[in-house]
């Protein structure tokens, strides 16, 4: 009797308010989305444009740097890896500081005496001004215009070198040169990090270096030829 | 007329004012609809514009395209490296032919150097001669590079020597290096 009684006021309650329902429902949910929905959207904008920001600055940098390498050359940038290599090794090079030290006394017109490395300790690195070196005392013969064009000749070639100290006794020079190396360090590659492009200056540092002696490394040393000191019977039981 | 005993006319003014309700309910309802989507095309639009993805596709393709370029910008990096370091060198190298140069140029023809010693601070000269007035000119010369401030400083004389047996003088001088 209850039961029907309030679904029967249930039906006049319909009947009197069906107009009031949908529009009521429309208004419900449009509220519903709009401060569920529209309004986090909203507030997002700002985040998504600096997101966007971001990315766009990343694909502009990878775009920059796509170009760039496309534009390089590949010959003149492995000519200027040979060079920039030469005169500062990854190692110690003791071939190519011997075949410098013979281009430059060559060039200088002096004669070569004795020369010694003094290598040091293996495990513990020695540097000066951050770099680490092989150290070499060398002898030298020859007038004192000479000598000051050895050291112009050891300044201008591959590896790089510096004379450290210098005792001179009538014609007989006894040096001590420092040929620097370094290490290449880990090439750690950011895409997202522009490529340092060679600049101006660099190029004029390349186009100086570039007319060192000796770039070839051990390319031009001259060893003198073995002689034959025995023979080998290459079938034993001929 | 007493309006309290006029039931028809109070019925039709209820209706109306129930229908102009109903119609101010469903101009609301679909006000807000028109909001909701409005505000919906706005987002459609600007997510279609701004999209992260799409610019993430674009770098994809862009560094596809540089994977074959890997070994130019390894090169790259090396040449960059070895240039930073060179040029460090370069700069910070003590040159001693020009100072050698300078000061054995000093030396007047009558005289010669039989001695150098050089390290990076200071420099020691030896000048022999038959007489004096060529030593005495050295130097002076000396002296007015100290004045002047130019390549060396600290001028001293370490010694002035005869040797009987060749009858020659030796001038023992060091200075520190600028």
């Amino acid at each position: 009797m209850k039961k029907a009684l309030n679904t029967d006021s249930l039906k006049i309650i319909y009947q009197q308010y069906k107009d009031y329902l949908l529009p009521s429902g429309i208004i419900v949910v449009c509220l519903i989305l709009f401060f569920y929905l529209i309004i986090p959207q909203l507030l997002n904008f700002s985040d998504l444009q600096k997101q966007m920001d971001v990315e766009n600055q990343k694909l502009t940098v990878l775009k920059n740097n796509l170009n760039y390498l496309s534009s390089v050359d590949e010959g003149s940038l492995s000519n200027q890896y040979k060079i920039t290599t030469s005169i500062l090794p990854k190692q110690k090079d003791f071939a190519s500081v011997l075949n410098a030290v013979s281009v430059a006394a060559g060039k200088a017109s002096v004669s070569l005496g004795d020369f010694e490395f003094q290598v040091g300790d293996l495990l513990a690195t020695t540097t000066v001004k951050g770099y680490p070196f092989l150290e070499l005392n060398l002898n030298l013969s020859g007038d004192v215009p000479g000598l000051v064009r050895f050291l112009d000749e050891i300044y201008k070639t591959a590896p790089v070198a510096e004379v450290t100290s210098l005792q001179a006794s009538g014609e007989s020079f006894s040096l001590t040169i420092h040929f620097y190396y370094q290490a290449i360090p880990p090439v750690n590659l950011r895409n997202d990090s522009p490529i340092k492009a060679v600049s101006a200056a660099d190029q004029n540092t390349i186009t100086q270096i570039s007319a060192w002696n000796n770039l070839g490394g051990t390319a031009n040393l001259i060893l003198p030829q073995s002689t034959t000191s025995g023979s080998f019977n290459s079938g034993p039981f001929q | 007329m007493n309006n309290d005993i006029n039931l028809v006319s109070i019925k039709e003014s209820k209706s109306s004012i129930e229908k102009k309700r109903t119609r101010l309910l469903r101009i609301i309802a679909i006000c807000f609809a028109g909001i909701i989507v409005f505000f919906a095309i706005i987002i459609f639009i600007v997510n279609t514009t701004f999209s992260v993805d799409s610019v993430k596709k674009q770098q994809e393709s862009v560094l596809t395209g540089m994977v074959s370029l890997k070994d130019k910008s390894g090169k790259l990096f090396v040449v960059n490296d070895r240039i930073a370091n060179i040029s460090s060198l370069l700069r910070s190298r003590k040159d001693y032919s020009p100072i050698i140069n300078k000061l054995t140029g000093l030396v007047p023809d009558q005289a010669a150097v039989s001695g150098i010693q050089l390290d990076q601070k200071t420099i020691s000269l030896i000048v022999v001669s038959d007489s004096l007035l060529p030593l005495d000119s050295f130097l002076n010369g000396l002296i007015n590079l100290t004045t002047k401030k130019e390549l060396i400083k600290n001028l001293s004389i370490d010694s002035l020597t005869t040797v009987q047996k060749t009858g020659k003088f030796s001038l023992s001088i060091s200075a520190e290096l600028l």
